[in-house]
């Protein structure tokens, strides 16, 4: 302990005897340019960014169209190779679509060092808030099934409805849930290491999909 | 060869390189196009969005301790440990006796500058473990050897072709002039790597103090996997990477997304508050962080290089700097390069052996121009320099050398003194001129100014 009371010692020491008073954050209204005003203007800007990003977006209008968009999304990967994430969610698309039901393993909870977890060709998983601005998805590992499920696959694809659309990140950053791991994903992986060329699917996912119902 | 020498003999080799400079003004005007179209569309005004961001920067400095307090308190109470360290040696005596607890072999890394500052990769391999590292441009430089070019960047002066060598070399890919084949190497080749690993080593972005949060932005994916593969997440960040509360990061994600890469916001943001909680499906068991002093609470301690500490590691003062856009990251033999690292090296390490670099620099302002957190960057450079001159930490003939100049100057009728026996300046100046500069020395005229003014006011 010596070496933190030593350091803090060090740094009370040298703190300025006048401080400003406290600290002011910005509204993201007032900082940027690119603020949806209506909702209207959050889904298409939601829309616009992700296309930008290469992300892509199929709007559904219930849970049986986001059944039947992930079913095609699904195309040709093998049976039980894809994981999904909460089981409720996966109930209810599969309602009217039962034959989606073989793509996926039930077991949501394999060892942390299971090998089998990232051979899958899919993670299918919720979202808690769609930030219109930056065409963002945010998600927790309370409401998307941990941390590895919509990272280690090459494929993510994110169920989400169109009342989680939020201006911008201000209007979520306060209302996040309480979970250990928290994750602003704005686009599928990508990397610009290589004399600037942009390549997708770096080490996270190469393909992200928005399947937005409502 | 000491420091300075070394950093004269690279200078002048990479300035005369014509190679590495067109990849470089490739890359640097890639981005410069990138940041600047960023920073119109985006932000209602960039510079009052700098000022909001200087001012929460401010409120950290002025409140570090308590801050500190906090976000250790915080953090605990979800189950994680914090370890202080006041050196490099001390950081890495915490790493080891972490990787020895868990009985560890292998290491997987995100990028960190942190821990490129404490040579974790050397401590790791010289205690007999392995050490990958998975952002791309960080696995090029280790592979090939090196240190990272640039702290946003690390290889940036790798070539498609010169990559495509290396990895045919050690990694057995064949030998292709795409991007994305290398990437995909470099993907399939690390994919077991997260899986196996004991530890999974990450810097910060951010730390929060309010929420107890460590903020972790990327784009490739890598730093997800290093924090939620291994059984053990050990985070390794500087006392002053620290933010008030969740509330700044609207702000600062895109600042620092538009001022590293030209982003509108980076493609992850990972925002951690513990190892594995209650009920949750995954995720490390033990979640260590070790806060590293190491010379920052002197900056801390000086009123006029406090400032420094509001750096939040962006890159951007590199990219706009003249002199590393010719001499390139590596020249500097430092952590940090650019400006931010020619100001803070020579107090994070021996004045004596770093102060030439606040020297090399032509005073422009370029980077105090870009800085998103306004930090005054080449006032700093000077006050370094003025700072190792009354240290003595400059040479002897350049003290000499000042002072004479000083006198010569400080007087009109010294200075004319030369246009007097004009034929005899040149020589007088030829040796004052730096080393490396291959240009001709031009003809100096047979009438100075003052010589042409006080003619001019006598007619």
């Amino acid at each position: 302990m010596s070496g933190r009371n030593e350091i803090l010692k060090k740094l009370r020491r040298a703190v300025p005897a006048e401080k400003a008073i406290g600290y002011s954050v910005p509204s993201d209204e007032t900082v940027f340019a690119d603020y949806p005003d209506t909702k209207e203007k959050m889904k298409a800007l939601f829309a616009e960014r992700l296309k930008q990003l290469h992300g892509e977006l199929i709007n559904v209008r219930d849970e049986a169209g986001a059944g039947e968009a992930l079913e095609q999304l699904l195309g040709n990967f093998p049976d039980q190779s894809c994981l999904a994430y909460p089981p409720e969610l996966m109930e209810k698309l599969t309602v009217s679509n039962p034959g989606l039901m073989n793509r996926f393993t039930g077991d949501f909870n394999l060892d942390l060092d299971s090998p089998a977890f990232a051979q899958f060709s899919a993670g299918i998983t919720n979202a808690d808030f769609l930030v219109a601005r930056s065409g963002s998805i945010i998600l927790t590992a309370a409401t998307a099934g941990g941390r590895r499920l919509s990272v280690l696959p090459p494929v993510h694809i994110v169920i989400a409805y169109a009342g989680q659309i939020v201006p911008s990140l201000d209007s979520a950053i306060n209302k996040l849930p309480d979970s250990s791991y928290i994750t602003i994903i704005t686009g599928p992986s990508r990397t610009s290491d290589i004399e600037k060329k942009l390549v997708l699917g770096a080490h996270g996912p190469k393909r992200l999909a928005v399947i937005l119902i409502g | 060869m000491s420091n300075y020498s070394s950093f004269i003999r690279r200078s002048e080799e990479k300035a005369e390189d014509r190679g590495h400079l067109l990849k470089i003004l490739k890359a640097v005007s890639t981005h410069d196009s990138k940041v600047e179209a960023m920073k119109v569309s985006q932000f209602r005004d960039w510079a009052s969005a700098r000022v909001q961001a200087e001012g929460i920067k401010n409120h950290v400095l002025e409140n570090l301790p308590e801050l500190l307090e906090q976000f250790e308190e915080k953090i605990s109470a979800r189950g994680a440990e914090v370890f202080w360290a006041r050196t490099t040696g001390e950081a890495q005596t915490h790493f080891l006796d972490i990787c020895r607890q868990h009985n560890a072999h292998k290491v997987i890394k995100s990028k960190s500058m942190t821990t490129e500052e404490i040579l974790l990769n050397e401590t790791i391999e010289s205690a007999g473990m392995k050490v990958w590292e998975s952002d791309l441009g960080e696995m090029i430089v280790q592979l090939a050897g090196e240190k990272p070019y640039h702290i946003v960047t690390p290889a940036m002066h790798k070539s498609t072709a010169e990559i495509s060598e290396l990895f045919h070399e050690k990694l057995g890919t064949p030998m292709t002039d795409s991007a994305e084949e290398l990437t995909m190497a470099a993907r399939s080749y690390l994919r077991d790597a997260y899986i196996t690993a004991d530890i999974g080593v990450t810097g910060a972005n951010f730390l929060i103090a309010g929420e107890g949060a460590i903020i972790l932005t990327e784009n490739e994916g890598n730093a997800r996997l290093t924090m939620s593969c291994p059984p053990v997440h050990v985070v390794i960040a500087g006392i002053e990477k620290l933010l008030p509360s969740l509330e700044a990061l609207p702000l600062f994600l895109p600042l620092l997304a538009t001022s590293g890469t030209g982003q509108q916001i980076t493609c992850y943001n990972s925002i951690i508050r513990g190892p594995r909680q209650a009920g949750e499906p995954d995720g490390p068991e033990k979640l260590y962080i070790i806060l590293l002093d190491n010379g920052r609470s002197d900056l801390y301690s000086s009123r006029r290089f406090r400032e420094s500490l509001r750096c939040i590691r962006c890159g951007a003062c590199l990219n706009a700097c003249p002199v590393y856009r010719t001499i390139g990251g590596h020249t500097y033999q430092t952590t940090y390069q650019g400006p931010i690292g020619s100001v803070i090296t020579p107090h994070l390490k021996p004045m004596k052996e770093w102060q030439h670099l606040s020297f090399a620099s032509s005073l422009c302002a370029a980077c105090t121009s870009v800085c998103p957190v306004k930090i005054d960057l080449h006032t700093l450079l000077l006050e370094n320099r003025s700072e190792a001159y009354s240290d003595h930490a400059t040479g002897f003939l350049w003290r000499v050398g000042l002072k004479f100049w000083a006198y010569m100057f400080g007087s009109r009728s010294r200075l004319n003194f030369f246009r007097t026996i004009g034929w005899i300046k040149l020589p007088f100046i030829r040796p004052f001129i730096p080393r490396g500069l291959r240009k001709r020395i031009p003809v100096i005229p047979s009438k100075s100014f003052s010589n042409l003014w006080s003619s001019h006011e006598r007619s």
